[in-house]
Order: C-alpha cells, then sequence, then structure tokens
C-alpha cells in the first residue's frame, strides 16, 4: 500500500504545474537566500499568504522549493561579499571568500551548487528509505504524548538557546499564549477577551510569522550598513568545472556533512546554522591540513554546503512528524501546512491521509537539487548580480509585499496590526536574546498542544497524572517523555549543585 | 543607507534627552538602566496578567490551555523582570506558590482523591523556602538571568549613545554566534529601525484611511524620501510599488482598496484610466490604427504566397 502512494506521489510530482512550481520555488529561493540578509524563513513567509490560491501539494512543494534553494542561494554572499545571505552559510564566508579574493569564485559557487545538491540528494534520499520506521514511529504515539513531545521540542530549544532558561521558557510560552485568543480551533471552544470583534476570529499566525520574520527583519536591515557588492568579482566560467571535480574527490566529506546537517536538523531549534559549523569543525578536526582552513580551503566551502542543504531533510522529521519545527523555516512549511488544512503528525504519514503529499514534499526536494545544481552551474557567472542590489530598494519592496500578502488574505484589519506589533516584538526579542524560533514553535504549535492536551484531560478524567504516572493509566512513555523534559529544563541546575555539594 | 540626517537627528535627540530623564529615574527602582527589554517584559506581564483574569470567564475546557500559558508567561516575566530583587522574591514567591498549590491540592484531594500530586509539589516548594533558602535563590538566579543582564552593568541602552548601542549590540552578536535558535546581527544606524517602524505605522494608518491601493506607494515614495533616493529612482519605485498593489487589486482582492476607518474607495487606477487618460489618447489610437494598423492588415489579407490568404 506504501509503495502504491509513494508511485502516486511520483504521478503527482511528475506534472507540469507542479514542476512549474517547483521550478520557481527554487529559483525564487536562490535569489531571496542570495540577497543578503533575506534567508529562508523570510522568503517563505512572504510566498506564504501567495499560496492560498494553489492546491495544498502545490503550495508546498512551492514552499519547500524555496526553502531548499535559499539555503544554497545563501552561499553567493557568503562567497562573494564575505556576507552570508543565510546564517547557515557563516561558515562558507571562512574559506569561500579568501577563494574569491583569489580570483577562484566560480570554483567556489560551483563547489557550493554541487556539494549543496549532492547532500541534498542523499539526505532526502535516506529520508525517503527511513520513513517506513518513520511512519511506524509516529503513528505509535498517542494523544497525551504528542502534547508532551510538543513540550519537549520547546524545552529544547530553551537548552539549545544559549543564555537564560527563563527566557527561552517565556518566549514559547507567550508564543502559545497567542494562539488563546479567538475561539480554540481543534476543539470549537469559543473564547473572547473583552469582547473584541477584532479579535474575535483569533490572531492569525500567517500574519505572527511575517511580523517576525519580515517587518523585523527588515527594520533590522535598515539599521545595517554594507552587505552590497562594492568591486566587481571575476567569476571566471572555467572554474565551475573545476569545483564540480573539487567536490567529486571529496565524498566522505560531503557524506559526513551532509549527515551532521541531518541528524543536527532534526533537533528543534538547532537548525542550520550549528550544523554548519558542527559540520566545519569536523572537516577541520579531520583534515590533515587544519591549518589551511579559513585560507581557501575548498575542503570548508564543501563541508559548510552540504551541511546545510542536508538540514533541511533532519528538520523535516519533526516538523511533519510532530509538527515541532526544526528551524524557523520549517516553522513557516508547518503554518504553510496549517493554512491548507493539513495537520501535521500521524495523518501525514496515513495512506489514507496525507501520506502521499509527503512523499511528493519529499519527491520534490529531491528533484529540487537536481534543479540547484543544474540552475547554479549554469547561472554561476550572473549569480553576482544579486549581491549588487542596494537594500534601499529591497527593504521598501519586502515590506509592500508583506503588507499585501496579510491584508489580501481576509481583509482583516488586525493582520495589518499584528505584523507590525510582532515586527516590533521580534526585533527587540531578538535584540534582547530572546528565541525568536522558541515564540514561533509556540504560535506554531499551539492549537496542535491544546487539542491534545484536551484529548489526553479527557482520556484521564481531568487529571494531570496520564503524562506523569505510568501506572494510572498505562502509558509509560509519556512518563519517560515527562522525565526528560524535565531533566532537560533542571538538569543542568541540578548536576551544578550536586557537583558544588562534591565540591565542599 | 543615506538619508536627511538633520531632521531626524533634531527629533532623535529629544527623544533620547526624554528617555535619559526617564531612565534615570527609574534605574535605582530596578537597580539597572531601563532598556526595551524591560518594555518587552512589561508587555508580556501586562498580557499575562490579563489574559489569565480574562480566561477565568471562559468554560473550563476553554480556560485550562489558557490559564495555563497566561500564568507562565506572566510569572516568567516578573521574574525576568525583578532579576535584581530575586533574593527577595524568590522565597516569597515560592512560599505563595507553595500554598495555593498545598491549598487546592488538599481542595481535590477532599473532593474526589485527586490533587495528591499537587500538595507533593506545593510540601516541596514550602520545604525548600524554609530548609533550603539559599540554594532556592541560587537556582532561581541561575535560572532567570544572564550573567552580563544582573546589575545591568553591561546593557547600558538607556544612556542612549548610539555608539553604545551598537557596540551592545555588536558584543550580543558575537556571544550569540552559534546558535541556530538566535538571530545574529549588528546595528550600525539606530536611526534604521525607528524610521522603519515609523513608517510601517504610516503604511498602516493610510490603509486603514484610503486603502491598500494607493497607501502602497505613498509608503514607497515616503522611504525613496527618507533614504535620499534620487527622483528617477524613487519615481521608479514607486511605480513598481503601484504595479503591486494594483496586481494584488485586481487579481486577488479588490476589498484592499477600501479604508476600514473611512468607508472610502478612491477611484482605482483603471477607472481613473478610462475616465481621464483613455479619452485624450482616443485621437492618438484613431490615427495609429487609420495610418499604420489598417494599411499592415490589408497589406497581409491581400498577400497571398502559394495561392493562400493570410488572414
Amino acid at each position: 500500500m506504501t509503495v502504491e502512494t509513494f508511485l502516486g506521489a511520483i504521478d503527482a510530482l511528475l506534472t507540469f504545474d507542479t514542476m512549474v512550481w517547483l521550478l520557481a520555488g527554487v529559483i525564487v529561493g536562490i535569489i531571496v537566500g542570495g540577497l543578503p540578509g533575506l534567508g529562508p524563513p523570510l522568503g517563505m513567509a512572504i510566498i506564504l499568504p501567495l499560496t492560498i490560491p494553489l492546491a495544498p501539494a502545490d503550495a508546498i512543494i512551492l514552499l519547500v522549493g524555496v526553502y531548499s534553494g535559499s539555503m544554497y542561494g545563501g552561499s553567493i554572499a557568503a562567497i562573494l561579499i564575505n556576507t552570508p545571505g543565510v546564517s547557515s552559510s557563516a561558515a562558507t564566508m571562512f574559506d569561500g571568500y579568501p577563494m574569491s579574493k583569489q580570483g577562484r569564485a566560480a570554483t567556489a559557487l560551483s563547489v557550493s551548487a554541487t556539494a549543496s545538491a549532492f547532500a541534498g540528494l542523499f539526505t532526502i534520499t535516506a529520508l525517503i528509505l527511513f520513513s517506513p520506521v518513520l511512519i511506524e514511529l509516529v503513528l505509535a504515539v498517542g494523544t497525551p504524548e504528542r502534547f508532551l513531545v510538543a513540550l519537549l521540542g520547546l524545552s529544547m530549544i530553551t537548552v539549545i538557546t544559549r543564555g537564560s532558561f527563563a527566557k527561552g521558557l517565556l518566549a514559547g510560552a507567550a508564543g502559545l499564549l497567542i494562539t488563546t485568543v479567538g475561539s480554540a480551533q481543534p476543539i470549537a471552544l469559543e473564547r473572547r477577551y473583552a469582547d473584541s470583534l477584532l479579535l474575535f476570529d483569533g490572531i492569525d499566525f500567517v500574519a505572527v510569522l511575517i511580523g517576525l520574520f519580515a517587518i523585523a527583519e527588515m527594520m533590522k536591515l535598515a539599521g545595517q550598513e554594507g552587505g552590497i557588492a562594492e568591486g566587481e568579482v571575476t567569476i571566471d566560467r572555467a572554474g565551475i568545472k573545476e569545483g564540480i571535480i573539487e567536490t567529486v574527490k571529496r565524498p566522505v566529506t560531503v557524506f559526513k556533512s551532509g549527515m551532521i546537517g541531518m541528524v543536527v536538523g532534526a533537533i528543534p531549534g538547532a537548525g542550520a546554522t550549528v550544523s554548519n559549523f558542527v559540520a566545519y569543525s569536523e572537516a577541520v578536526r579531520a583534515s590533515d591540513d587544519p591549518d589551511s582552513f579559513g585560507s581557501g580551503n575548498v575542503e570548508g566551502v564543501v563541508a559548510s554546503e552540504a551541511s546545510n542543504n542536508g538540514t533541511v531533510a533532519g528538520s523535516l522529521v519533526p516538523a511533519i512528524s510532530f509538527g515541532i519545527p526544526g528551524s524557523s523555516s520549517t516553522a513557516v512549511l508547518i503554518g504553510g501546512l496549517l493554512m491548507h488544512g493539513l495537520q501535521p503528525g500521524p495523518s501525514m504519514f496515513q495512506v489514507g491521509g496525507e501520506l502521499s503529499l509527503t512523499y511528493t514534499m519529499l519527491l520534490a526536494l529531491l528533484v529540487g537539487n537536481v534543479v540547484i545544481l543544474v540552475f547554479g552551474l549554469t547561472a554561476v557567472t550572473r549569480l553576482g548580480y544579486l549581491t549588487k542590489i542596494d537594500t534601499d530598494y529591497i527593504i521598501p519592496m519586502v515590506i509592500v509585499l508583506s503588507f499585501l500578502g496579510t491584508y489580501a488574505l481576509r481583509v482583516n484589519p488586525m493582520d495589518i496590526i499584528t505584523i507590525i506589533v510582532f515586527g516590533i516584538i521580534g526585533f527587540y526579542m531578538v535584540r534582547y536574546n530572546y528565541s525568536v524560533i522558541a515564540f514561533v514553535l509556540g504560535v506554531v504549535l499551539g492549537d496542535i498542544a491544546e487539542d491534545n492536551l484536551y484529548t489526553a484531560l479527557q482520556l484521564s478524567g481531568g487529571t494531570y497524572d496520564i503524562f506523569y504516572n505510568p501506572f494510572a493509566h498505562g502509558r509509560p512513555l509519556s512518563f519517560l517523555l515527562s522525565v526528560a523534559i524535565f531533566l532537560l529544563l533542571f538538569g543542568p541546575f541540578i548536576k551544578a549543585r550536586v557537583e558544588r555539594f562534591r565540591g565542599e | 543607507m543615506v538619508q536627511d540626517e538633520s531632521t531626524t537627528d533634531e527629533l532623535l535627540a529629544r527623544l533620547r534627552d526624554a528617555q535619559r530623564v526617564l531612565a534615570d529615574a527609574i534605574e535605582p527602582v530596578l537597580r539597572e538602566r531601563p532598556t526595551m527589554e524591560h518594555v518587552l517584559l512589561s508587555l508580556f506581564l501586562v498580557a499575562g496578567t490579563y489574559m489569565y483574569w480574562g480566561a477565568l470567564e471562559f468554560s473550563p475546557a476553554a480556560a485550562e490551555f489558557p490559564r495555563i500559558m497566561a500564568g507562565a508567561t506572566a510569572l516568567l516575566s516578573f521574574l525576568i523582570l525583578v532579576r535584581n530583587y530575586l533574593h527577595a522574591v524568590v522565597p516569597v514567591l515560592a512560599a505563595v506558590l507553595g500554598g495555593y498549590a498545598v491549598y487546592t491540592g488538599a481542595l481535590a484531594f477532599l473532593a474526589d482523591d485527586g490533587g495528591l500530586a499537587r500538595i507533593l509539589v506545593g510540601v516541596g516548594l514550602l520545604v525548600a523556602t524554609g530548609a533550603f533558602r539559599t540554594q532556592l535563590v541560587d537556582g532561581a538566579e541561575s535560572f532567570i538571568a544572564e550573567p552580563m543582564q544582573v546589575l545591568g552593568e553591561d546593557d547600558l541602552i538607556g544612556d542612549d549613545d548610539d555608539e553604545t548601542a551598537a557596540d551592545d549590540e555588536s558584543v550580543d552578536s558575537d556571544a550569540e554566534g552559534d546558535s541556530g535558535a538566535m538571530y545574529v546581527y549588528e546595528i550600525d544606524d539606530p536611526k534604521g529601525p525607528v524610521v522603519t517602524g515609523l513608517l510601517c505605522t504610516g503604511y498602516m494608518v493610510l490603509t486603514f484611511a484610503i486603502g491598500m491601493l494607493y497607501a502602497t506607494p505613498v509608503f514607497v515614495a515616503a522611504w525613496a524620501l527618507w533614504v535620499g533616493m534620487d527622483a528617477a529612482k524613487g519615481a521608479a519605485l514607486t511605480g513598481l510599488g503601484l504595479v503591486c498593489s494594483y496586481l494584488f487589486y485586481d487579481v486577488i482582492q479588490s476589498d484592499i482598496s477600501e479604508g476600514w476607518l473611512t468607508g472610502w474607495e478612491p477611484t482605482p487606477p483603471d477607472d481613473l484610466y478610462a475616465w481621464y487618460v483613455d479619452p485624450l489618447l482616443q485621437p492618438l489610437f484613431r490615427v495609429i490604427d487609420r495610418y499604420v494598423i489598417y494599411p499592415l492588415l490589408r497589406l497581409l489579407t491581400d498577400a497571398t504566397p502559394l495561392g493562400v490568404s493570410l488572414l
């Protein structure tokens, strides 16, 4: 049955419309990723309202195309002007920019396209092959456990975020709180604060996402100087072939970095930025000539670029399995799923549910990586133009598209207020080290978490012991998850106390 | 980014003076220089508290989730806000929460044998307050505060010196460099975000007054003026803004042209064209038709290569 669904997904992907949306998504993604200051979540957030007229499958494919394309696109600015288009390409600068200064910009861009595509191809293939096990795993998890998995994801983000735990938790709780305005969608319970008609439909999460990612980012960009290429960078076509050969000669680095990206990407909150540095560090550690890193070593570009595209596959695992975004981009992707009436979780893996769409999405990513390879290599000599576009032109157009896209969705004035309010809140949250991804996770996860909490409490007769008492309701997994959450949040403090006590 | 410095600089200087006076007054209370973080935390605290009480009016099933989240939001924001008073606040708070948990747990236990876990947690908090006060405060401090923020020595945005603000951003950026859960950035020009926020607010107000169709090019023109863009480029960008809004109006949603507050819907560009521009151009079109299009069509009609008429 799963094989039939898989074949059906291939059939659905290989239609003209779907392929056009995929192609458009990847190209838009490369452009958005290549523009300094923009990145996958922003590009996806702006595209999100525009997907309304599309069929769900086409909309999701467009979004994953943007996601995948911008992961590669981020390397363009990193290599050419020493400014990562996206934070996940930061490590690419270390060796990519020196290569560019040595007159090997084409080689570096070609290495980036090839390593991104190869790593993307095999990590998505691995995910497709692993999917039957994943399906079993997801379908075995019940309602109380899904609520706890959501809390676990939130806890992991607060742990991974350096700095104050309380700030991470506050961001997550505030995000969840936003979703309680208006009726509780899954269980149809009405809630009206201050009898406000404007808030009757709740706060639209698409407007929140656009505010946090587009408006806050544009406010940030308006305060920054530079990021625009000043001089001419020579991009010689001859370097393209050299770049392909250099990448093919390093299969171990591509494979290892891609796998690092995939594993790290599956950890909520870690994302491509972390995997990027982990893979780069591992390449330095494993190298016979570690001193050459930072001065134009191809291995550094291969490791960095293979890892960030590998992250895409990894971050999809918690996103489509439990609705927990591994990164900001997957948070927007989940927003897209919800906007098109698709619920992340078991239904995404059921043959009678959305399994076909899940496979189509994964196959689209597979094809998307081929597009990255072809487009990346053929357009190498033209990619430098992206780094010459002044932010003075980018900022107003992004704001305009954000406003128009948000308002056109429902023509609800509250949505415009929402994007401005959350744009300002997002700007200051980032400024003072409050995890935006934890906040977004809360916003995206709110309805799912509440639905599961409500159902779990109904199963337990209203008592919370269903989450921690393994004997009362025969749910040992709930108990284990509760212990894991407790240890994640309080483990470091308990450990510090114990160590201090032993020292005394 | 190049802007007209004089007016905005003057305005910002006045704002900074007012902010400095306010910051000087609040600093002794907070034991640290007030920043926009305190405003953010106050916002969370007020929203959390309001929504906690607001949720009391909902049905029990609808109130459960909002009360937990609102309670958590209010509690955490309060604790971060009073991070320099944790030694005094945490024991009191723990005792109050412990007492409340024991009380509600006991009520639940008497009613239906439930609430045992709540009683245990409550007793634990009360014992911690009495017997392990120092450890409780130490734990709370490491849970809540970042070392650099305690006593606020390194967080001096309240001084409102642009350079200091920019430097602080740089320090933050460096410290946060390897976390994917955060953004990393530097602020070179503190005016940029402020003006962008104000222009966005103006865009919103204008949208509510005249609709988004025409508010959009006005916003883009205002932006072009602010950054000191030259006239031709500014006009082109404004035109692009109008094209974007018109496409949204024409293809996706025509209601965006109506001002929500005023109910006014300015005449859309296609009607304006039909009423004012098209009549002016008609004579020109007729000339083109008569002397260019018709002769061309006649030529094509008459041409019969291989005996087959083209039209």
